[in-house]
């Protein structure tokens, strides 16, 4: 499932830009698929299920890329762990938020760096493959490479942070039942780095996104960091306040727009999140 | 206040041009990324990037002021 994963279905109408993409991405060691044509996507993803990500332009002829991603979500309700990418020529705050109804993980602005793109491929690919893994029809299946790609990339982000390689043993006999049992070793590191009566979903995910973009080499705004929590707005803000209150969070005025607040992991805040994905990193290694 | 179809227009023109863009950034990393180039190549090629640089960020500007049109 790891090589499956790391397949991207890429749209752009324009071709010249899609063998751009598909030849930054291919030298990254991604699987491409490309499509010129919208029309064809959804017999596409039919016949590829492998595709854990689609990278798709907005504006194309015939169809809309929000319309697309729509009939997507409708079309193939089974896969949940479809990771949708937006990289458009006219980013305004409609289609922005269009794309984030519709469960869009990324929405960036063209001409993308290669690096950059590079980037976001790993990190949708990263979260197909993740949540295919923990998809409970696909999970019971679940391989011992399945869980041993999840044991490495454990390992990865560890290592990542550590700025070293890292090495998790390979796991070994595994099944459904192990896998749950890996679910709530996770939940149990997590209430033990984070102790649930303090630490809300909301805020979780908060701090799981500013550890991401942290690792990304990227920063993120007040109003970007509430749309990374499943919760209302007002509420994000209360949990902003509360992990500030903690010292897990700060936030910083940006110099060049008054209006805008940055926020950032704090070094206390950044340390818990190496504990705890090093913790992680450690139980499924060990598991 | 401009006229909103001259602004429709001049949006899709920006979004062609972020196309064009992304075809000049994109080919040129991949030129710098491939075959290593000589010192005067590799000149020409970041002054190349540069410009384009130059070039997304007076695009992005005028995408920013045609959000308030």
């Amino acid at each position: 499932m790891a090589a499956a994963a790391r397949r991207i279905l890429i749209i752009d109408d324009d071709r010249r830009v899609l063998q751009v993409f598909e030849r930054v991405l291919e030298r990254a060691g991604f699987d491409c698929v490309t499509a010129s044509d919208p029309a064809k996507v959804l017999e596409l993803l039919h016949t590829e299920p492998d595709i854990g990500v689609v990278l798709t332009d907005l504006q194309m002829p015939g169809i809309d890329g929000v319309q697309l991603m729509r009939q997507i979500r409708e079309r193939f309700v089974s896969r949940p762990w479809l990771q949708l990418v937006v990289v458009t020529g006219n980013a305004t705050l409609e289609s922005a938020i269009d794309s984030l109804r519709l469960e869009a993980t990324e929405y960036l602005q063209k001409p993308l760096a290669a690096a950059d793109l590079v980037q976001v491929a790993t990190r949708a690919t990263t979260r197909a493959e993740t949540l295919r893994l923990l998809n409970p029809k696909t999970g019971a299946a679940a391989s011992v490479g399945d869980l041993k790609a999840v044991a490495s990339l454990a390992g990865q982000i560890a290592g990542e942070m550590h700025g070293s390689e890292g090495a998790v043993p390979a796991l070994g006999a595994a099944n459904a039942e192990q896998l749950l049992r890996l679910i709530w070793q996770i939940q149990a590191v997590r209430r033990e780095v984070f102790p649930e009566d303090r630490l809300p979903t909301a805020s979780w995910e908060m701090l799981s996104e500013l550890m991401s973009l942290e690792l990304a080499g990227r920063r993120t705004s007040v109003g970007g960091l509430c749309l990374a929590a499943s919760c209302p707005v007002t509420t994000a803000l209360r949990r902003i306040e509360e992990l500030v209150e903690m010292g897990l969070i700060a936030k910083e005025q940006d110099p060049a727009d008054a209006r805008r607040q940055h926020v950032r992991l704090t070094a206390s805040g950044r340390t818990k999140m190496e504990q705890f994905l090093t913790r992680v990193a450690n139980e499924l290694g060990s598991a | 206040m401009i006229d909103s179809e001259l602004v429709a227009e001049a949006r899709q023109l920006l979004h062609d041009v972020n196309a064009s863009l992304q075809l000049i950034t994109g080919n040129l990393e991949l030129l710098s990324m491939s075959d290593p180039q000589n010192e005067e190549q590799r000149e020409m090629i970041a002054s190349a990037l540069e410009g384009a640089g130059d070039a997304v960020r007076y695009v992005r500007e005028l995408q920013q002021k045609l959000r308030g049109q």
